[in-house]
């Protein structure tokens, strides 16, 4: 039965019908995702061999000039991370590091383990504020105290490959526009559950490809918290971050405005721990995707308009931004209702064909993300292979509905003002300014 | 009916004609039982009335170092615990002077009969520090609490009692602990100090010091966090004249608490310019001036004493030396005066058969004091060791005594003197070692050994022993 209308439904189909019942994914995910990072990643891989000799003598001033790098870990109860990464700063390959390791406000033992590992010289400086400021007030707190020439933002619960420092460093020695250098970052706990090992897959795909591709578009418009290097005096002029959530973007943002370019470096890897649960995850998603309501269209809309500073690199890493998060979310409901008042005999083929398609697409966009990445991937990474067919339903339904919910909330509501991100304190000043 | 007397050797300016007048050598002619209390003046000058006062309770008879004492005071300006240090005190130039007098003879009353009611211990008298304490705590009958006092060095002290002792190295606070440890006082408790773990002084300055150089030259200042924008700065980063300005955002701060806060304090090392939340607190001690970290400095109890009914008991018929009792427990000790008919019995075998020798040996372990001064409730393990050692040299034979707690004497028959001193000196040697190397105590052990004789006469003997070696 299905089989039959299936086989008719195909045969039926002309080029233009199959834009009309295909255009989501031909006009947009196909284009924008797949076919760019497929073109920019055949220039990037052959390129970035070309400057091999480049990278080495990046390599050769940096160890010859040795600054200091101030590595920054800002956070709360992260106490039981801290002793994994203070260890991994010493298998560094690069060594002048001091580590600046921030407790904002911990409940738990966080500032004896911190004070401990204080006493046996495995971190250089420990602050505690008694008082929980928030995220960006702890990242301050660091800030006020760094002497390194670089500073290097680290999340509690991640951890350095040996060479990520030095591999983080070396685009500033490649090109003195360069304000800031975002890390790659992957998934430590890959194996733990399904969920884990959908994003690993889905952070090869939005990170480590994703932000390398928006990286040599110039277009790159955030570079993460858990591993992100900064030139010092720039985060100094800037007084460092803005209140969060979404302080990461918003200080990319603030770098490109000053007219320094910001880049992904795909080979500085940093592993972090991701929600283990689909709870988990929709928390911390709902959490990110209200942020870019926040800072792309209130704090930043200067950049989406006219004027004397206009900048089109930093209007397209905005419009980006804006136009394939948010309003191609709405894409998709209009999809959906498109096909219910067209055509609703077809609907269950139409949705097969998508989700072929996309299974497809997801394939290739893992194979473009091995041909990028190969030397620097595990087995066990290489090996989640097999789960790329659930893919466009994880990304398709469940990363959608979260998505389209939060920016629905904050649209209406701004919840992410009475967010519990920022202790209420900050939240409320903060709520009565913007 | 009792009554007051003067001790000084020049009459006082004021005070009652009819009072009668003695110099401290005087005192041991007077009859004590007559006296309700002594009388010392105490001029501006209250060093030597406060040294006339340490004599008297440094004799060594019960009715003298006992014996109530008032300070006849000229002024008013004496330290409270040299004030504290006598039974109470009267104005010179009250007028009233004799009907006071008589009140405190009435008041003393109590004390007065306590001390009739002691027992002669000893010809030679109250030797033993911690028996004195005993007794003058019992006859007081009133809790001893310590008061803080800049003057003494271990900050804290119990006036009445710091005149029993001769010498600084032994602390009241060790005896009483001791007495206590006897369940002869019970302990209240007062407070906790902390004193110094080199000299014992209380004096004790806490400072901060960088945790990388050890300096106290900080500096510190507060952390202020800007909620608005985020900016966290010392305070300093943000004055501008009169006001507090963001640097970062530029907007003047308003209230603590509404647009921002104090998150922390940061320190400032001014020597090494490390900096550091948390500066490592650090003691030095006023008499040594050593630097010591706090938790390693000592911490003592501060205590309240009064006396127990054992206490009381004890004061009034002799304290069982602790050594003693110990002694009893594991060696044939017998009596003193058991111990002196053998000996008798002895030299006479000796002078009629003509044909064998035995030897009488006298020693006194000088310094058995400071043991349980300086170790309290540990001196019982001590004092095993010590009977250990004596049972493992004594022979069956051999008669053993104890006097005095610290002066043992043993009749060893058929056995010459070089034999006799042999056995002794690998006795000495032992305990010797024991004390001084092991808990570095100075202890010297003095003794006699001789031949018996009919002209040998014991407390003679003993009595030779300790004056040879008293200087
Ligand atoms: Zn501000
Ligand atoms: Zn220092
Ligand atoms: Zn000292």
């Amino acid at each position: 039965m299905l089989l039959d209308s299936f086989s008719e439904f195909l045969s039926d189909l002309t080029l233009l019908k199959a834009l009309a019942y295909f255009w989501p994914f031909f006009l947009i995910d196909m284009s924008r995702y797949l076919l760019l990072d497929f073109i920019v990643l055949i220039f990037y891989i052959p390129k970035r061999y070309r400057k091999r000799h480049a990278y080495a003598a990046a390599r050769r001033r940096l160890f010859r000039e040795r600054p200091l790098i101030s590595v920054i870990v800002p956070g709360k109860n992260e106490g039981k991370h801290l002793a994994q990464l203070a260890r991994t700063l010493t298998l560094q390959s690069y060594k002048n590091i001091e580590s600046i390791i921030v407790d904002d406000g911990s409940d738990d033992e966080t500032p004896l383990i911190c004070r401990r590992l204080l006493r046996q010289g495995k971190i250089t400086r420990f602050f505690r504020n008694e008082i929980r400021g928030g995220k960006a007030s702890a990242a301050n707190t660091a800030l006020r105290y760094v002497r390194g020439k670089y500073v290097i933002h680290l999340d509690a619960d991640s951890h350095l490959s040996p060479d990520a420092i030095e591999k983080v460093l070396l685009p500033f020695y490649m090109d003195d526009r360069i304000g800031a250098v975002g890390g790659d970052i992957r998934v430590a706990n890959v194996n733990s559950t399904l969920a884990t090992r959908f994003q690993t897959i889905e952070y090869f795909k939005t990170i480590s490809t994703g932000r390398t591709v928006s990286s040599e578009l110039g277009i790159l418009r955030i570079i993460g918290g858990a591993f992100g290097a900064f030139r010092t005096d720039i985060l100094q002029r800037l007084y460092g971050w803005d209140v969060g959530p979404g302080l990461d973007g918003d200080i990319t943002m603030k770098i490109r405005k000053l007219g320094y370019k910001v880049v992904h470096e795909p080979f500085a890897v940093c592993y972090t721990n991701v929600p283990d649960s689909f709870r988990k995850l929709a928390r911390q998603r709902f959490r990110w995707n209200r942020s870019l309501v926040r800072f792309r269209i209130r704090k930043h809309r200067d950049i989406l308009l006219p004027s004397k500073n206009f900048n089109l690199s930093n209007f397209l890493a905005s419009f980006d931004n804006i136009f394939f998060n948010l309003f191609l979310n709405m894409k998709w409901w209009l999809y959906l209702a498109q096909l219910l008042i067209i055509d609703p005999g077809h609907i269950e083929i139409i949705m097969l064909i998508n989700l072929v398609l996309y299974g497809v697409a997801n394939i290739l966009e893992f194979g473009i993300a091995v041909a990028l990445l190969a030397g620097t991937m595990y087995w066990r990474e290489l090996a989640l292979f097999v789960y790329l067919p659930l893919i466009p339903l994880y990304t398709g339904f469940y990363i959608r509905s979260i998505r389209s919910l939060a920016y629905l909330l904050e649209f209406v509501c701004r919840v992410s003002y009475f967010d519990k991100w920022n202790p209420w304190k900050v939240s409320n000043v903060v709520r009565n300014l913007e | 009916m009792r009554k007051p007397l003067i001790v000084s050797a020049t009459a006082p300016e004021h005070f009652p004609h009819d009072m009668a007048v003695c110099s401290f050598a005087e005192l041991g002619a007077v009859d004590i039982a007559a006296v309700s209390f002594l009388i010392i003046p105490l001029e501006a000058d209250w060093q030597q009335g406060y040294a006339d006062l340490q004599r008297i309770r440094r004799h060594v008879d019960f009715k003298i170092y006992l014996c109530p004492v008032l300070f006849l005071l000229s002024k008013k300006n004496i330290p409270p615990e040299i004030l504290q240090a006598a039974d109470g005190y009267v104005f010179a130039d009250s007028e009233q002077l004799t009907k006071e007098c008589n009140t405190w003879a009435a008041r003393l009353e109590p004390v007065n009969a306590r001390i009739e009611q002691l027992k002669i211990l000893s010809d030679a008298g109250d030797s033993s520090l911690a028996f004195k304490v005993l007794r003058f705590i019992e006859t007081r009958d009133t809790e001893f609490k310590p008061i803080a006092s800049a003057r003494e060095q271990k900050g804290f002290v119990y006036p009445p009692l710091l005149p029993l002792f001769p010498k600084d190295d032994i602390s009241p606070f060790q005896v009483l602990d001791y007495l206590e440890s006897q369940r002869l006082l019970t302990a209240t408790f007062v407070s906790r100090s902390y004193s110094c773990t080199h000299c014992d002084c209380a004096f004790l300055n806490f400072f901060e010091t960088c945790p990388d150089c050890g300096s106290n030259d900080l500096r510190s200042e507060e952390l202020v966090h800007h909620f608005k924008c985020a900016y966290v700065g010392e305070l300093s980063d943000f004055i501008q004249g009169e006001h507090l300005v963001c640097p970062k955002c530029e907007t003047r701060l308003k209230q603590l608490g509404v647009d921002h806060d104090k998150a922390s304090v940061v320190f400032h090392c001014n020597a090494c310019s490390s900096i550091f939340q948390e500066p490592k607190i650090m003691t030095s001690c006023y008499n040594c001036w050593r630097e010591t970290e706090p938790e390693n400095q000592v911490s003592r109890q501060i205590q309240a004493y009064s006396i127990t009914a054992i206490g009381m008991n004890a004061a009034r018929y002799g304290m069982d030396s602790l050594l003693q009792s110990i002694l009893e427990s594991k060696l044939n000790v017998i009596s003193h005066s058991i111990f002196k008919k053998i000996l008798k019995l002895e030299s006479e075998r000796i002078a009629r058969y003509k044909i064998s020798t035995s030897s009488i040996v006298i020693m006194r372990l000088a310094g058995i004091e400071t043991i349980y001064e300086k170790l309290g409730r540990r001196s019982s393990e001590v004092f095993n060791e010590i009977s250990k050692a004596l049972q493992e040299q004594l022979r069956s034979a051999d008669v053993f005594s104890v006097r005095d707690e610290n002066i043992f004497l043993i009749l060893m028959p058929e056995t010459p003197v070089q034999s006799a001193d042999l056995a002794i000196s690998r006795l000495n040697d032992r305990i010797v070692s024991l004390l001084t190397t092991n808990l570095n105590i100075d202890c010297t052990i003095h003794k006699t050994i001789k031949a018996v004789s009919s002209d040998i006469v014991l407390d003679q003997e003993i009595e030779h022993l300790l004056r040879t070696n008293a200087a």
